[in-house]
């Protein structure tokens, strides 16, 4: 991928124009008997007096992958950022309502942040790999979690990278090169795999691909297809393209009248793209909105 | 059009004004000094003992002045660099942060005379040990350790939010993120800060008159091992004049023409001391850098 020749690249900005993307490539419905990973119930996030975004109820099925999309501002990765307990780290932040992981409170006072955090990964929107080379990224979480023995960090470290198909661009040096000195859509992967590392359930991504180029966004994308059949993943992205391609169901979340973000409409992709129920997600899809 | 011209080259000639300015005083101050010292300099004068009837040399004042400087660093790196993770990544907003902030500004805004004379009370006095290595080590960590601190401080704030979102969210706790993921970030900052402060504690000679002491040091015998002898060049608890302190004492005891001979080439031994702890802090923040990153 770092070798691009030929015809100049299709960018995001090209294939804006296209209302609605090509109904083949969406993802089938995922089906009513599957088992809910993650469930949010009437939650609000504040911070301090101001309700960022309100009565949010969602569930995320297992082993599926679901959309956020909607105008900037919205609250989206607030949304998000609920389900591994990141907004914690906000000071004045609070999370109202109910969040589940598995059907357990993920709020309850015994619940530790850190203990949510090892089964929830975050992929951040920036690639932010560790100024450390590309075997200490991807054994920094197991290391944290005590894993000391070599043969088994090595393991890790292959498996993961593998995952992320990262492995044979950067097997030769793992331990000579540092992580910064890999390209945008390369970190972006490398970040990925150190997420893998710590074997999570369920991958968070917020906008993963806003900072890559095509090409770069292309191999996230699907990196994210392959993963979801051990993962629960969920993502938000500005892009609807993109939307549409990796996600069984999507999201679309909007600002209030009151400045609040709220979810619009929950449904399988398909549906959001080709025939949502809410005028506000019609005028979003086919972008006469935001 | 051609006003605001006119403002920008008298703009541009102040500046570099002011920059020569600095620079001249800087070259005209070692200048100086090596141009004194360097007809009667030698090797020797390093390691010698001091003479009160000729040049001599300032071997025990310098030993002190290393000595002095490794144990005001054993006080001052941890606490100075604790202190700073505390006031990085711990300390909230409220009175306590409050405080500490206010301390901080006010103790680096005390002459160090003052410094001393407080240092004089409660570590000669009070403590009752007399003039001591250990005294003047403790006062010396009163006035650098602010300093230390704040620096470290700056350090661990410079490292991007992104990194410790992204150790914790790998589910690290707080100390783990602080340990593995912010400090080695943090760490050639820190260093450029130790390194900075070593070098005021190695100029310093105010805070050190009436703690330290100012007595001519005799003949060192370095093979006394004895921490509590008072004689012994090891122990912490015997006076302990340093090369800044012997400076000022030889220039303000007339013991005859030599003394300035002594106080010119003691200087110039300083400044190059002080220059080695600056050039080295930048040399070393920039390699650590460098090593850590792996770029």
């Amino acid at each position: 991928m770092q070798t691009l020749e030929g015809p100049e690249p299709v960018t995001p900005a090209k294939l804006a124009p296209l209302a609605r993307p090509p109904l083949e490539a969406m993802s089938g419905a995922i089906g009513p008997d599957a088992a809910v990973k993650l469930h949010a119930e009437d939650v609000s996030v504040l911070y301090g007096e101001r309700v960022a975004v309100r009565d949010v109820t969602l569930d995320v099925p297992e082993h599926s992958v679901m959309a956020f999309i909607g105008p900037s501002g919205c609250g989206k990765s607030t949304v998000l950022r609920c389900f591994d307990r990141m907004n914690d780290l906000i000071p004045g932040a609070t999370v109202r309502g109910r969040v589940e992981l598995d059907g357990e409170d993920m709020y309850a006072p015994s619940v530790l942040p850190v203990e949510i955090r090892r089964k929830v990964g975050l992929v951040f929107q920036r690639p932010n790999p560790f100024p450390m080379s590309i075997y200490e990224n991807v054994a920094y979480g197991p290391r944290r979690h005590g894993q000391k023995d070599r043969a088994r960090l090595d393991e890790v470290v292959e498996r993961s990278l593998r995952q992320a198909a990262l492995w044979d661009e950067v097997k030769d040096d793992l331990r000579k090169k540092s992580g910064l000195a890999l390209s945008g859509g390369q970190q972006q992967r490398l970040c990925i795999a150190r997420t893998l590392a710590i074997d999570p359930e369920v991958i968070l991504m917020d906008e993963p691909c806003s900072a890559l180029d095509p090409i770069a966004t292309l191999k996230i994308e699907e990196l994210i297809s392959q993963l979801k059949a051990e993962y629960t993943i969920l993502i938000v992205t500005h892009n609807m393209q993109q939307a549409a391609r990796v996600s069984d169901r999507t999201a679309f979340f909007t600002l209030g009248e009151d400045r609040a973000g709220y979810l619009v409409e929950l449904d399988d992709t398909l549906k959001i793209f080709t025939n949502p129920a809410n005028q506000l997600t019609e005028d979003y899809v086919s972008g006469r909105f935001g | 059009m051609k006003r605001s011209l006119t403002a920008d080259r008298i703009a541009t000639a102040v500046l570099w004004a002011v920059a020569v300015f600095v620079i001249t005083v800087l070259v005209a101050i070692i200048g100086y000094f090596l141009v004194e010292s360097i007809p009667t300099f030698s090797v020797s004068f390093l390691f010698s003992d001091p003479s009160d009837t000729a040049i001599g040399g300032i071997g025990p004042v310098l030993w002190n002045s290393v000595y002095l400087l490794v144990l005001t660093m054993l006080f001052t790196v941890p606490l100075g660099v604790l202190g700073g993770i505390y006031m990085a990544e711990y300390a909230g907003e409220g009175r306590l942060t409050e405080a500490i902030r206010f301390s901080q500004e006010l103790i680096s805004s005390v002459p160090s005379i003052v410094v001393g004379l407080f240092g004089f009370a409660l570590f000669v006095a009070t403590t009752g040990w007399g003039f001591t290595a250990l005294g003047g080590a403790l006062t010396l960590l009163v006035f650098n350790l602010p300093l230390l601190m704040r620096l470290s401080e700056q350090a661990i704030r410079a490292v991007p939010a992104d990194e410790r979102a992204a150790s914790l969210a790998l589910g690290s706790t707080k100390w783990q993120t602080i340990r593995h993921a912010v400090l080695p970030v943090a760490i050639p900052g820190i260093v450029t800060g130790i390194v900075l402060t070593a070098g005021r504690v190695f100029g310093e000679a105010a805070a050190l008159l009436f703690t330290a002491g100012l007595s001519t040091p005799v003949h060192y015998d370095f093979s006394n091992l004895n921490l509590l002898d008072p004689r012994s060049p090891w122990s912490p608890f015997r006076n302990a004049t340093t090369l800044s302190v012997y400076i000022w004492k030889s220039n303000s005891e007339g013991l005859g023409d030599f003394v300035h001979q002594v106080a010119n080439m003691s200087s110039m031994v300083l400044i190059v001391m002080v220059l080695i702890f600056n050039l080295g802090s930048r040399w070393l923040g920039g390699a650590l850098q460098r090593r850590i990153s792996g770029l």
